[in-house]
């Protein structure tokens, strides 16, 4: 765990040092084109696994379950600090 | 929504070929993922280093605004525990660290994936799209039945770029810096987040 947080706060001081040096585009392109080698990998793996593939449809239920409670409890929270925040003042809510 | 698209696509290649190409599977186990990751990370780093936007629009930000991450990560942490003793398979931390994502699917799965396997890595992709995709579509009924912020709180980290014209249009123009500050704030969560769940 450890290692991937060093590995990042390494970026950052070297990406933050080396600022005037690099383009933010360049880097997000870096960035783009290893995720996309990981996610092919990571394809790899789950094609290659009778397991994972089997149970296809139940792995997508899980991840539906998690996702939509996740999306609920994250509205319900900013519909709290919404209210908190402007206090029933609402100024130039959702036209159009 | 086309780079959405296009990691979707990397992906389904990655399942054809695993399908098809039993010898392909020793490359991918080989532990090169795992180094591709690191570089990865590190690059991630550089980009959070180097970007003058991230440094000065946390500067200039009021209180206020920088309470909306924070009820982002709290609701969608609280429910992923709420639910967690009814996802089988999961342990509480792999479930936390799934919802930990916030829409950010291609780095939260890839993390996942080299701590708790390919399975959960999986769940963790689609669980992340999922995210992204109720957001796109469901912004409107969100916008008028939770308020303008729960838009943002909705689409995670991605209320930085896929959603952003999505909640100009029906949060209002008024909160394209808040959103774009939540995406930031979220995007630098994920993998600090993702990693200590996981682990």
């Amino acid at each position: 765990m450890f290692k991937i947080l060093i590995i990042i706060s390494l970026g950052v001081g070297v990406g933050f040092i080396l600022r005037q040096r690099f383009s933010l585009n360049k880097v997000s392109k870096v960035i783009m084109v290893l995720i996309y080698m990981l996610l092919l990998i990571l394809g790899v793996v789950v094609g290659a696994n009778e397991t994972i593939i089997s149970n296809l449809g139940t792995i997508g239920v899980k991840a539906a379950a998690i996702s939509i409670s996740a999306v609920l409890g994250s509205m319900i929270m900013a519909k709290i600090l919404y209210h908190i925040l402007y206090k029933g003042k609402e100024g130039g809510k959702n036209e159009r | 929504m086309k780079g959405s698209l296009i990691i979707v696509a990397f992906f389904i290649v990655g399942i054809i070929l695993g399908l098809n190409f039993e010898s392909l599977k020793e490359i991918a186990d080989s532990g090169l993922s795992s180094y591709v990751l690191y570089a990865l990370m590190f690059f991630v780093g550089i980009s959070i280093g180097c970007d003058k936007k991230t440094l000065n629009s946390l500067r200039n930000q009021d209180l206020r605004v920088i309470l909306l991450p924070i009820a982002t990560i709290i609701g969608s942490l609280g429910a992923a525990l709420l639910v967690s003793p009814f996802i089988t398979g999961l342990s509480i931390g792999e479930t936390l660290a799934v919802a930990s994502g916030f829409g950010y699917y291609s780095l939260s799965s890839i993390i996942i994936t080299e701590y708790s396997g390919a399975e959960i890595g999986t769940i963790a992709l689609m669980a992340n799209i999922i995210r992204e995709i109720m957001a796109l579509l469901l912004a409107p009924f969100m916008v008028r039945f939770f308020s303008p912020l729960a838009l943002i709180s909705a689409s995670g980290a991605t209320s930085l770029d896929t959603l952003l014209p999505i909640i100009t249009r029906f949060s209002g123009k008024e909160y394209v810096v808040i959103s774009i500050f939540h995406g930031l704030v979220m995007e630098l969560t994920v993998p600090i987040l993702v990693t200590l769940f996981v682990s």
